[in-house]
Protein backbone atom coordinates (compact mmCIF):
# COMPACT_ATOMS: atom_id res chain seq x y z
CA UNK A 1 0.00 0.00 0.00
CA UNK A 2 2.78 2.39 1.04
CA UNK A 3 4.82 1.53 -2.05
CA UNK A 4 1.80 2.11 -4.27
CA UNK A 5 1.19 5.50 -2.64
CA UNK A 6 4.83 6.46 -3.11
CA UNK A 7 4.69 5.43 -6.76
CA UNK A 8 1.52 7.43 -7.27
CA UNK A 9 3.04 10.53 -5.66
CA UNK A 10 6.26 10.24 -7.69
CA UNK A 11 4.20 9.88 -10.85
CA UNK A 12 2.11 12.94 -10.02
CA UNK A 13 5.30 14.88 -9.25
CA UNK A 14 6.79 13.90 -12.62
CA UNK A 15 3.58 14.85 -14.43
CA UNK A 16 3.44 18.21 -12.61
CA UNK A 17 7.06 18.91 -13.54
CA UNK A 18 6.43 17.88 -17.13
CA UNK A 19 3.47 20.23 -17.35
CA UNK A 20 4.93 23.12 -15.37
CA UNK A 21 8.32 23.38 -17.05
CA UNK A 22 7.02 24.07 -20.60
CA UNK A 23 4.43 26.39 -19.07
CA UNK A 24 7.15 28.35 -17.31
CA UNK A 25 9.09 28.66 -20.58
CA UNK A 26 5.91 29.88 -22.27
CA UNK A 27 5.39 32.39 -19.44
CA UNK A 28 8.93 33.76 -19.84
CA UNK A 29 8.44 34.15 -23.59
CA UNK A 30 5.00 35.66 -23.25
CA UNK A 31 6.23 38.02 -20.54
CA UNK A 32 8.99 39.45 -22.72
CA UNK A 33 7.06 39.51 -26.00
CA UNK A 34 4.05 41.21 -24.40
CA UNK A 35 6.32 44.05 -23.23
CA UNK A 36 7.63 44.52 -26.78
CA UNK A 37 4.15 44.38 -28.28
CA UNK A 38 2.86 46.84 -25.65
CA UNK A 39 5.32 49.33 -27.10
CA UNK A 40 3.56 49.00 -30.44
CA UNK A 41 6.34 47.25 -32.36
CA UNK A 42 6.16 44.06 -34.38
CA UNK A 43 8.88 42.33 -36.42
CA UNK A 44 9.68 39.85 -33.71
CA UNK A 45 11.42 36.52 -34.37
CA UNK A 46 11.64 33.93 -31.65
CA UNK A 47 13.88 30.90 -31.37
CA UNK A 48 13.70 28.34 -28.56
CA UNK A 49 16.35 25.68 -28.04
CA UNK A 50 16.11 22.96 -25.45
CA UNK A 51 18.58 20.35 -24.29
CA UNK A 52 19.01 18.24 -21.15
CA UNK A 53 20.52 21.09 -19.16
CA UNK A 54 18.68 24.22 -20.17
CA UNK A 55 16.22 26.04 -22.38
CA UNK A 56 17.43 29.08 -24.30
CA UNK A 57 15.12 31.68 -25.80
CA UNK A 58 16.39 34.20 -28.34
CA UNK A 59 14.12 37.06 -29.31
CA UNK A 60 15.14 39.34 -32.17
CA UNK A 61 13.22 42.46 -33.04
CA UNK A 62 14.12 44.44 -36.13
CA UNK A 63 13.37 48.11 -36.66
CA UNK A 64 13.43 48.48 -32.92
CA UNK A 65 13.57 52.09 -31.86
CA UNK A 66 13.86 52.28 -28.11
CA UNK A 67 15.25 54.81 -25.66
CA UNK A 68 18.26 54.01 -23.50
CA UNK A 69 15.97 54.25 -20.46
CA UNK A 70 13.76 51.46 -21.82
CA UNK A 71 16.76 49.25 -22.57
CA UNK A 72 18.09 49.83 -19.05
CA UNK A 73 14.66 49.01 -17.66
CA UNK A 74 14.59 45.79 -19.69
CA UNK A 75 18.04 44.84 -18.46
CA UNK A 76 17.07 45.53 -14.86
CA UNK A 77 13.81 43.58 -15.14
CA UNK A 78 15.49 40.63 -16.83
CA UNK A 79 18.39 40.49 -14.42
CA UNK A 80 18.54 36.80 -13.48
CA UNK A 81 17.52 36.28 -9.89
CA UNK A 82 15.97 32.88 -9.79
CA UNK A 83 14.34 32.88 -6.40
CA UNK A 84 12.76 29.65 -5.33
CA UNK A 85 10.11 31.34 -3.20
CA UNK A 86 8.81 33.62 -5.92
CA UNK A 87 9.15 31.00 -8.66
CA UNK A 88 7.33 28.34 -6.69
CA UNK A 89 4.37 30.50 -5.95
CA UNK A 90 3.97 33.44 -8.35
CA UNK A 91 5.22 32.09 -11.69
CA UNK A 92 1.72 32.03 -13.14
CA UNK A 93 1.70 35.84 -13.16
CA UNK A 94 4.97 36.14 -15.10
CA UNK A 95 3.31 36.81 -18.44
CA UNK A 96 1.40 39.83 -17.16
CA UNK A 97 3.83 42.67 -17.58
CA UNK A 98 1.44 45.52 -17.81
CA UNK A 99 3.11 46.96 -14.79
CA UNK A 100 6.84 47.51 -14.73
CA UNK A 101 7.55 45.53 -11.58
CA UNK A 102 6.17 42.34 -13.02
CA UNK A 103 9.02 41.93 -15.47
CA UNK A 104 10.91 41.08 -12.31
CA UNK A 105 8.88 37.88 -12.23
CA UNK A 106 10.44 36.87 -15.52
CA UNK A 107 13.80 37.64 -13.94
CA UNK A 108 12.86 35.30 -11.10
CA UNK A 109 12.41 32.44 -13.59
CA UNK A 110 15.69 32.72 -15.51
CA UNK A 111 19.37 31.99 -14.90
CA UNK A 112 20.99 33.99 -17.71
CA UNK A 113 20.04 37.06 -19.71
CA UNK A 114 21.48 39.37 -22.36
CA UNK A 115 19.82 42.48 -23.74
CA UNK A 116 21.45 44.29 -26.65
CA UNK A 117 20.28 47.06 -28.98
CA UNK A 118 22.52 47.61 -32.00
CA UNK A 119 21.65 49.25 -35.33
CA UNK A 120 17.95 49.22 -34.44
CA UNK A 121 18.01 45.46 -33.85
CA UNK A 122 17.04 44.37 -30.37
CA UNK A 123 18.40 40.98 -29.29
CA UNK A 124 17.25 39.40 -26.06
CA UNK A 125 18.67 36.08 -24.95
CA UNK A 126 17.50 34.34 -21.80
CA UNK A 127 18.26 30.88 -20.47
CA UNK A 128 16.65 28.75 -17.81
CA UNK A 129 18.51 25.79 -16.37
CA UNK A 130 16.64 22.57 -15.79
CA UNK A 131 16.47 21.20 -12.28
CA UNK B 1 22.54 56.86 0.34
CA UNK B 2 20.92 53.90 2.07
CA UNK B 3 22.95 51.98 4.62
CA UNK B 4 23.35 48.35 3.66
CA UNK B 5 21.42 46.03 5.93
CA UNK B 6 22.48 42.42 6.35
CA UNK B 7 19.91 39.68 6.73
CA UNK B 8 21.04 39.35 10.36
CA UNK B 9 20.30 43.02 11.06
CA UNK B 10 16.90 42.66 9.44
CA UNK B 11 16.21 39.60 11.58
CA UNK B 12 16.94 41.65 14.71
CA UNK B 13 14.58 44.36 13.47
CA UNK B 14 11.82 41.77 13.01
CA UNK B 15 12.65 40.25 16.39
CA UNK B 16 11.98 43.57 18.12
CA UNK B 17 8.19 43.24 17.74
CA UNK B 18 7.67 39.86 19.51
CA UNK B 19 10.36 40.80 22.04
CA UNK B 20 8.40 43.93 22.91
CA UNK B 21 5.17 41.94 23.22
CA UNK B 22 6.78 39.22 25.32
CA UNK B 23 8.37 41.70 27.69
CA UNK B 24 5.20 43.79 28.02
CA UNK B 25 3.04 40.70 28.57
CA UNK B 26 5.31 39.32 31.29
CA UNK B 27 5.87 42.67 33.06
CA UNK B 28 2.14 43.38 33.06
CA UNK B 29 1.37 39.91 34.38
CA UNK B 30 3.82 40.44 37.26
CA UNK B 31 2.66 44.00 38.03
CA UNK B 32 -1.04 43.09 37.88
CA UNK B 33 -0.44 39.86 39.79
CA UNK B 34 -1.74 37.76 36.93
CA UNK B 35 1.17 35.33 36.74
CA UNK B 36 -0.69 32.49 38.49
CA UNK B 37 -3.58 32.73 36.02
CA UNK B 38 -1.43 33.24 32.94
CA UNK B 39 -1.08 29.56 32.06
CA UNK B 40 -4.82 29.12 32.41
CA UNK B 41 -5.49 32.15 30.18
CA UNK B 42 -3.10 30.85 27.54
CA UNK B 43 -4.74 27.41 27.69
CA UNK B 44 -8.12 29.06 27.10
CA UNK B 45 -6.70 30.64 23.94
CA UNK B 46 -5.20 27.40 22.68
CA UNK B 47 -8.32 25.34 23.42
CA UNK B 48 -10.70 27.82 21.76
CA UNK B 49 -12.43 27.11 18.45
CA UNK B 50 -10.62 30.20 17.18
CA UNK B 51 -12.93 30.91 14.25
CA UNK B 52 -14.11 34.36 13.19
CA UNK B 53 -14.30 36.44 15.45
CA UNK B 54 -12.48 35.02 18.45
CA UNK B 55 -10.58 37.90 19.96
CA UNK B 56 -7.79 36.51 22.13
CA UNK B 57 -7.63 39.77 24.11
CA UNK B 58 -11.21 39.17 25.22
CA UNK B 59 -10.77 35.42 25.65
CA UNK B 60 -7.49 35.32 27.56
CA UNK B 61 -6.77 38.91 28.55
CA UNK B 62 -4.13 41.33 27.26
CA UNK B 63 -1.18 39.52 28.88
CA UNK B 64 -2.01 36.06 27.51
CA UNK B 65 -2.83 37.52 24.08
CA UNK B 66 0.54 39.30 23.96
CA UNK B 67 2.34 36.10 24.95
CA UNK B 68 0.46 34.11 22.30
CA UNK B 69 1.47 36.66 19.66
CA UNK B 70 5.09 36.57 20.84
CA UNK B 71 5.22 32.75 20.74
CA UNK B 72 3.65 32.51 17.27
CA UNK B 73 5.88 35.29 15.90
CA UNK B 74 9.04 33.79 17.41
CA UNK B 75 8.21 30.38 15.94
CA UNK B 76 7.87 31.89 12.47
CA UNK B 77 10.97 34.01 12.92
CA UNK B 78 12.87 30.88 13.91
CA UNK B 79 11.84 29.27 10.62
CA UNK B 80 12.98 32.37 8.74
CA UNK B 81 16.32 32.16 10.57
CA UNK B 82 16.87 28.40 10.26
CA UNK B 83 16.04 28.26 6.57
CA UNK B 84 17.97 31.48 5.85
CA UNK B 85 15.07 33.15 4.09
CA UNK B 86 15.74 36.44 2.41
CA UNK B 87 13.94 39.20 4.29
CA UNK B 88 12.15 41.03 1.50
CA UNK B 89 8.68 42.50 1.05
CA UNK B 90 7.06 39.08 0.73
CA UNK B 91 8.63 37.86 3.99
CA UNK B 92 7.75 41.05 5.88
CA UNK B 93 4.12 40.89 4.67
CA UNK B 94 3.75 37.27 5.79
CA UNK B 95 5.45 37.86 9.14
CA UNK B 96 3.32 40.89 10.07
CA UNK B 97 0.15 39.14 8.92
CA UNK B 98 0.94 36.21 11.21
CA UNK B 99 1.63 38.61 14.09
CA UNK B 100 -1.69 40.37 13.55
CA UNK B 101 -3.71 37.18 13.32
CA UNK B 102 -2.13 35.74 16.46
CA UNK B 103 -4.33 38.30 18.25
CA UNK B 104 -7.36 36.51 16.89
CA UNK B 105 -7.34 33.00 15.55
CA UNK B 106 -3.79 31.69 15.34
CA UNK B 107 -1.89 29.85 18.02
CA UNK B 108 0.95 27.37 17.98
CA UNK B 109 -1.40 24.39 18.28
CA UNK B 110 -3.56 25.21 15.30
CA UNK B 111 -0.82 26.36 12.90
CA UNK B 112 1.77 23.65 13.51
CA UNK B 113 0.22 20.83 11.44
CA UNK B 114 -0.09 23.13 8.41
CA UNK B 115 3.71 23.52 8.44
CA UNK B 116 4.08 19.72 8.66
CA UNK B 117 1.88 19.43 5.56
CA UNK B 118 4.03 22.02 3.81
CA UNK B 119 7.16 20.09 4.76
CA UNK B 120 5.63 16.98 3.22
CA UNK B 121 4.75 18.94 0.07
CA UNK B 122 8.35 20.14 -0.27
CA UNK B 123 9.63 16.58 0.22
CA UNK B 124 7.27 15.16 -2.39
CA UNK B 125 8.08 17.90 -4.88
CA UNK B 126 11.79 17.60 -4.06
CA UNK B 127 12.13 21.32 -3.50
CA UNK B 128 13.75 23.03 -0.53
CA UNK B 129 11.36 23.77 2.33
CA UNK B 130 12.56 27.39 2.30
CA UNK B 131 10.71 27.84 -1.02
CA UNK B 132 7.36 27.24 0.61
CA UNK B 133 7.67 28.66 4.14
CA UNK B 134 6.29 32.11 3.30
CA UNK B 135 3.17 30.79 1.50
CA UNK B 136 2.72 28.43 4.47
CA UNK B 137 2.80 31.38 6.86
CA UNK B 138 -0.13 32.82 4.94
CA UNK B 139 -1.80 29.41 4.74
CA UNK B 140 -2.31 29.42 8.49
CA UNK B 141 -5.44 31.40 7.61
CA UNK B 142 -7.16 28.03 7.89
CA UNK B 143 -5.88 27.39 11.41
CA UNK B 144 -9.41 27.58 12.88
CA UNK B 145 -10.32 24.41 10.95
CA UNK B 146 -7.87 22.53 13.17
CA UNK B 147 -9.28 24.12 16.33
CA UNK B 148 -12.85 23.58 15.17
CA UNK B 149 -12.30 19.84 14.59
CA UNK B 150 -10.32 19.48 17.81
CA UNK B 151 -12.58 21.32 20.22
CA UNK B 152 -16.08 21.67 18.77
CA UNK B 153 -17.20 18.16 19.88
CA UNK B 154 -17.85 17.05 16.30
CA UNK B 155 -15.66 13.96 16.81
CA UNK B 156 -15.02 12.37 20.21
CA UNK B 157 -11.72 13.20 21.88
CA UNK B 158 -8.85 12.19 21.50
CA UNK B 159 -9.72 11.04 17.96
CA UNK B 160 -10.68 14.64 17.20
CA UNK B 161 -7.10 15.84 17.72
CA UNK B 162 -5.73 13.14 15.39
CA UNK B 163 -8.27 14.00 12.68
CA UNK B 164 -7.52 17.72 13.15
CA UNK B 165 -3.81 17.04 12.80
CA UNK B 166 -4.41 15.10 9.58
CA UNK B 167 -6.63 17.83 8.17
CA UNK B 168 -3.95 20.42 9.00
CA UNK B 169 -1.37 18.32 7.19
CA UNK B 170 -3.65 17.99 4.14
CA UNK B 171 -4.19 21.77 4.13
CA UNK B 172 -0.41 22.34 4.16
CA UNK B 173 0.01 19.75 1.44
CA UNK B 174 -2.49 21.21 -1.01
CA UNK B 175 -2.66 24.93 -0.38
CA UNK B 176 0.45 25.99 -2.29
CA UNK B 177 -0.42 24.49 -5.69
CA UNK B 178 -4.07 25.48 -5.28
CA UNK B 179 -3.34 29.07 -4.27
CA UNK B 180 -0.70 29.47 -6.95
CA UNK B 181 -3.32 28.42 -9.48
CA UNK B 182 -5.90 30.82 -7.99
CA UNK B 183 -3.66 33.78 -8.86
CA UNK B 184 -5.01 33.66 -12.39
CA UNK B 185 -8.54 34.07 -11.10
CA UNK B 186 -7.90 37.68 -10.11
CA UNK B 187 -4.62 38.23 -12.01
CA UNK B 188 -2.81 39.47 -8.91
CA UNK B 189 -5.26 42.28 -8.11
CA UNK B 190 -6.21 40.68 -4.78
CA UNK B 191 -3.21 40.95 -2.48
CA UNK B 192 -4.50 38.34 -0.02
CA UNK B 193 -4.45 35.55 -2.57
CA UNK B 194 -4.21 32.81 0.06
CA UNK B 195 -7.24 34.37 1.74
CA UNK B 196 -9.17 33.73 -1.43
CA UNK B 197 -7.84 30.17 -1.69
CA UNK B 198 -8.49 29.55 2.00
CA UNK B 199 -12.05 30.76 1.46
CA UNK B 200 -12.58 28.17 -1.26
CA UNK B 201 -10.93 25.33 0.70
CA UNK B 202 -12.68 26.45 3.90
CA UNK B 203 -16.03 26.35 2.10
CA UNK B 204 -15.33 22.76 1.02
CA UNK B 205 -14.24 21.68 4.50
CA UNK B 206 -17.18 23.40 6.17
CA UNK B 207 -19.55 21.73 3.72
CA UNK B 208 -18.11 18.36 4.77
CA UNK B 209 -18.35 19.20 8.47
CA UNK B 210 -21.93 20.40 8.06
CA UNK B 211 -22.75 17.20 6.15
CA UNK B 212 -21.72 15.31 9.29
CA UNK B 213 -24.25 17.37 11.20
CA UNK B 214 -21.75 19.78 12.75
CA UNK B 215 -22.76 23.36 13.29
CA UNK B 216 -19.94 25.53 11.95
CA UNK B 217 -20.91 29.15 12.47
CA UNK B 218 -18.99 32.38 12.95
CA UNK B 219 -18.84 33.53 16.58
CA UNK B 220 -18.49 36.92 18.20
CA UNK B 221 -16.11 37.01 21.14
CA UNK B 222 -14.82 40.56 20.86
CA UNK B 223 -13.25 42.94 23.33
CA UNK B 224 -15.38 46.10 23.46
CA UNK B 225 -13.05 48.40 25.34
CA UNK B 226 -9.73 49.92 24.42
CA UNK B 227 -6.58 48.91 26.29
CA UNK B 228 -4.19 51.89 26.46
CA UNK B 229 -1.17 49.57 26.59
CA UNK B 230 -2.07 48.09 23.19
CA UNK B 231 -2.39 51.55 21.66
CA UNK B 232 0.94 52.60 23.16
CA UNK B 233 2.59 49.46 21.82
CA UNK B 234 1.29 50.16 18.34
CA UNK B 235 2.39 53.77 18.54
CA UNK B 236 5.85 52.69 19.72
CA UNK B 237 6.25 50.14 16.91
CA UNK B 238 5.20 52.46 14.11
CA UNK B 239 7.10 55.53 15.31
CA UNK B 240 10.18 53.34 15.81
CA UNK B 241 9.83 52.26 12.20
CA UNK B 242 9.84 55.89 11.14
CA UNK B 243 13.00 56.54 13.18
CA UNK B 244 14.57 53.38 11.77
CA UNK B 245 13.78 54.47 8.21
CA UNK B 246 15.53 57.81 8.75
CA UNK B 247 18.44 56.10 10.46
CA UNK B 248 18.95 53.82 7.46
CA UNK B 249 18.56 56.63 4.97
CA UNK B 250 18.09 60.25 5.93
CA UNK B 251 16.61 60.81 2.45
CA UNK B 252 13.99 58.10 2.93
CA UNK B 253 11.18 60.52 1.99
CA UNK B 254 12.78 61.02 -1.42
CA UNK B 255 12.81 57.26 -2.05
CA UNK B 256 9.26 57.09 -0.73
CA UNK B 257 8.07 58.73 -3.97
CA UNK B 258 9.14 55.56 -5.80
CA UNK B 259 6.73 53.55 -3.67
CA UNK B 260 3.85 55.96 -4.35
CA UNK B 261 4.43 55.58 -8.08
CA UNK B 262 3.78 51.82 -8.00
CA UNK B 263 0.40 50.28 -8.75
CA UNK B 264 0.94 47.56 -6.18
CA UNK B 265 -0.24 44.52 -8.09
CA UNK B 266 1.30 41.17 -7.17
CA UNK B 267 4.34 40.96 -7.13
CA UNK B 268 5.48 44.43 -6.04
CA UNK B 269 8.29 44.20 -3.53
CA UNK B 270 9.08 47.67 -2.21
CA UNK B 271 12.32 46.52 -0.55
CA UNK B 272 13.55 45.68 -4.03
CA UNK B 273 12.31 48.75 -5.88
CA UNK B 274 12.69 51.48 -3.24
CA UNK B 275 14.93 50.07 -0.52
CA UNK B 276 14.38 49.22 3.14
CA UNK B 277 14.30 52.82 4.43
CA UNK B 278 11.40 53.83 2.19
CA UNK B 279 9.68 50.52 2.93
CA UNK B 280 9.87 50.99 6.71
CA UNK B 281 8.70 54.57 6.22
CA UNK B 282 5.71 53.36 4.22
CA UNK B 283 4.92 50.73 6.86
CA UNK B 284 5.08 53.37 9.55
CA UNK B 285 2.82 55.79 7.66
CA UNK B 286 0.25 53.09 6.84
CA UNK B 287 0.31 51.62 10.36
CA UNK B 288 -0.19 55.01 11.99
CA UNK B 289 -2.89 55.98 9.50
CA UNK B 290 -4.83 52.79 10.23
CA UNK B 291 -4.51 53.29 13.97
CA UNK B 292 -5.58 56.94 13.79
CA UNK B 293 -8.57 56.01 11.60
CA UNK B 294 -9.79 53.42 14.13
CA UNK B 295 -9.42 55.78 17.08
CA UNK B 296 -10.91 58.75 15.19
CA UNK B 297 -14.18 56.93 14.46
CA UNK B 298 -14.40 55.76 18.07
CA UNK B 299 -13.47 52.14 17.34
CA UNK B 300 -11.85 49.64 19.66
CA UNK B 301 -8.33 48.41 18.97
CA UNK B 302 -9.09 44.74 19.75
CA UNK B 303 -7.78 41.47 18.27
CA UNK B 304 -9.46 41.61 14.85
CA UNK B 305 -8.60 45.30 14.44
CA UNK B 306 -4.98 44.62 15.41
CA UNK B 307 -4.90 41.91 12.75
CA UNK B 308 -6.10 44.50 10.24
CA UNK B 309 -3.54 47.10 11.29
CA UNK B 310 -0.60 44.67 11.28
CA UNK B 311 -1.62 43.21 7.94
CA UNK B 312 -1.78 46.68 6.38
CA UNK B 313 1.64 47.48 7.85
CA UNK B 314 3.08 44.20 6.56
CA UNK B 315 1.67 44.57 3.08
CA UNK B 316 3.05 48.10 2.99
CA UNK B 317 6.27 46.31 2.11
CA UNK B 318 4.51 44.39 -0.62
CA UNK B 319 2.09 46.53 -2.60
CA UNK B 320 0.14 48.90 -0.35
CA UNK B 321 0.65 52.62 0.05
CA UNK B 322 -1.37 55.76 0.70
CA UNK B 323 -2.28 56.40 -2.92
CA UNK B 324 -3.70 52.96 -3.68
CA UNK B 325 -5.27 52.27 -0.27
CA UNK B 326 -7.19 55.46 0.45
CA UNK B 327 -9.57 55.21 -2.57
CA UNK B 328 -10.51 51.62 -1.68
CA UNK B 329 -10.94 52.40 2.01
CA UNK B 330 -13.04 55.44 1.12
CA UNK B 331 -15.27 53.30 -1.11
CA UNK B 332 -15.77 50.80 1.72
CA UNK B 333 -16.57 53.56 4.21
CA UNK B 334 -19.03 55.12 1.76
CA UNK B 335 -20.64 51.74 1.21
CA UNK B 336 -20.97 51.17 4.98
CA UNK B 337 -22.69 54.54 5.33
CA UNK B 338 -25.07 53.78 2.43
CA UNK B 339 -25.99 50.40 3.94
CA UNK B 340 -26.49 52.01 7.33
CA UNK B 341 -23.69 50.23 9.19
CA UNK B 342 -22.08 51.72 12.26
CA UNK B 343 -18.50 52.68 11.30
CA UNK B 344 -17.18 52.01 14.79
CA UNK B 345 -18.39 48.38 14.82
CA UNK B 346 -15.47 45.95 14.84
CA UNK B 347 -16.74 43.97 11.82
CA UNK B 348 -17.01 47.17 9.78
CA UNK B 349 -13.62 48.53 10.89
CA UNK B 350 -12.06 45.22 9.93
CA UNK B 351 -13.76 45.29 6.52
CA UNK B 352 -12.48 48.82 5.90
CA UNK B 353 -8.91 47.95 6.90
CA UNK B 354 -8.77 44.67 4.99
CA UNK B 355 -10.49 46.12 1.92
CA UNK B 356 -6.99 47.33 1.05
CA UNK B 357 -6.46 43.84 -0.35
CA UNK B 358 -7.92 45.50 -3.47
CA UNK B 359 -5.45 48.40 -3.41
CA UNK B 360 -3.89 47.33 -6.75
CA UNK B 361 -7.17 48.11 -8.50
CA UNK B 362 -6.90 51.75 -7.40
CA UNK B 363 -3.17 51.69 -8.12
CA UNK B 364 -3.64 50.47 -11.64
CA UNK B 365 -7.01 51.91 -12.74
CA UNK B 366 -7.29 55.05 -10.60
CA UNK B 367 -9.39 56.66 -7.93
CA UNK B 368 -12.88 55.91 -9.27
CA UNK B 369 -12.18 52.22 -9.84
CA UNK B 370 -10.69 52.06 -6.36
CA UNK B 371 -13.85 53.58 -4.91
CA UNK B 372 -15.98 51.11 -6.88
CA UNK B 373 -13.87 48.20 -5.62
CA UNK B 374 -14.32 49.38 -2.03
CA UNK B 375 -18.07 49.84 -2.48
CA UNK B 376 -18.45 46.33 -3.90
CA UNK B 377 -16.15 44.78 -1.32
CA UNK B 378 -18.28 45.90 1.62
CA UNK B 379 -21.39 44.32 0.11
CA UNK B 380 -19.60 41.03 -0.57
CA UNK B 381 -17.52 40.67 2.58
CA UNK B 382 -20.48 41.04 4.91
CA UNK B 383 -22.18 38.12 3.16
CA UNK B 384 -19.51 35.50 2.53
CA UNK B 385 -18.44 34.65 6.10
CA UNK B 386 -21.35 32.24 6.52
CA UNK B 387 -20.29 30.13 3.53
CA UNK B 388 -17.12 28.94 5.23
CA UNK B 389 -18.51 29.25 8.73
CA UNK B 390 -15.72 31.56 9.83
CA UNK B 391 -12.95 28.96 9.47
CA UNK B 392 -11.07 31.19 7.01
CA UNK B 393 -9.49 34.00 8.99
CA UNK B 394 -8.79 35.98 5.80
CA UNK B 395 -12.45 36.45 4.96
CA UNK B 396 -11.66 39.76 3.28
CA UNK B 397 -9.15 38.01 1.02
CA UNK B 398 -11.91 35.63 -0.02
CA UNK B 399 -14.23 38.53 -0.76
CA UNK B 400 -11.40 40.48 -2.44
CA UNK B 401 -10.77 37.60 -4.83
CA UNK B 402 -14.43 37.51 -5.84
CA UNK B 403 -14.61 41.30 -6.29
CA UNK B 404 -11.34 41.55 -8.25
CA UNK B 405 -12.17 38.67 -10.55
CA UNK B 406 -15.46 40.34 -11.54
CA UNK B 407 -14.41 43.99 -11.57
CA UNK B 408 -11.02 43.75 -13.29
CA UNK B 409 -12.24 42.20 -16.57
CA UNK B 410 -15.08 44.73 -16.71
CA UNK B 411 -12.75 47.66 -16.11
CA UNK B 412 -10.21 46.34 -18.60
CA UNK B 413 -12.88 45.79 -21.24
CA UNK B 414 -14.09 49.37 -21.02
CA UNK B 415 -10.56 50.72 -20.96
CA UNK B 416 -9.66 48.69 -24.02
CA UNK B 417 -12.87 49.89 -25.68
CA UNK B 418 -11.77 53.46 -25.09
CA UNK B 419 -8.39 52.74 -26.60
CA UNK B 420 -9.85 51.08 -29.71
CA UNK B 421 -12.04 54.06 -30.43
Amino acid sequence: MQAFLCLLLRLSERVTRMINEPNKIAMILSGIVSVLLERGHGNIDVSIKRDDKSTTIIIIQRQAIYTDTFIEWLKKGLKPRRKGVVEEYYWRLADMNFESDNLNLVGALIDESEVQLKDNVLRIKVARYIG
Amino acid sequence: MEKKLTNKTLLFILLAVPALFLLTGLVRAVVNNKMPALAEDLTRIVLSRANLFTDFIELGGVEAALLNVAVVALFNLLLIYIYKLEINGFTIAAYFTVIGFAFFGKNLYNIFSIYIGGHLYAKLKRIPLKNVIIPLMFATALAPVISEISFASIIPSPLSSIVALLVGIIIGLIIIPVSSHMLRFHDGYNLYNIGFTAGIIGTLLTAFLRSFGASVEPVSIISDSNHPIIIWLLFTIFTSMLALALLINIKAFKEYKKILSKGGRLVTDFTNSAGYAATFLNMSVMGLLSMVYVLAIGGVVNGPVLAGIFTIAGFSAFGKHLKNCIPVMSGTILSALIFGYELSETAIIVSVLFSTTLAPIAGKFGLLCGLLAGLTHMAVVTNVGFIHGGVNLYNNGFSGGIVASVLVPIIETFRKGDKDD
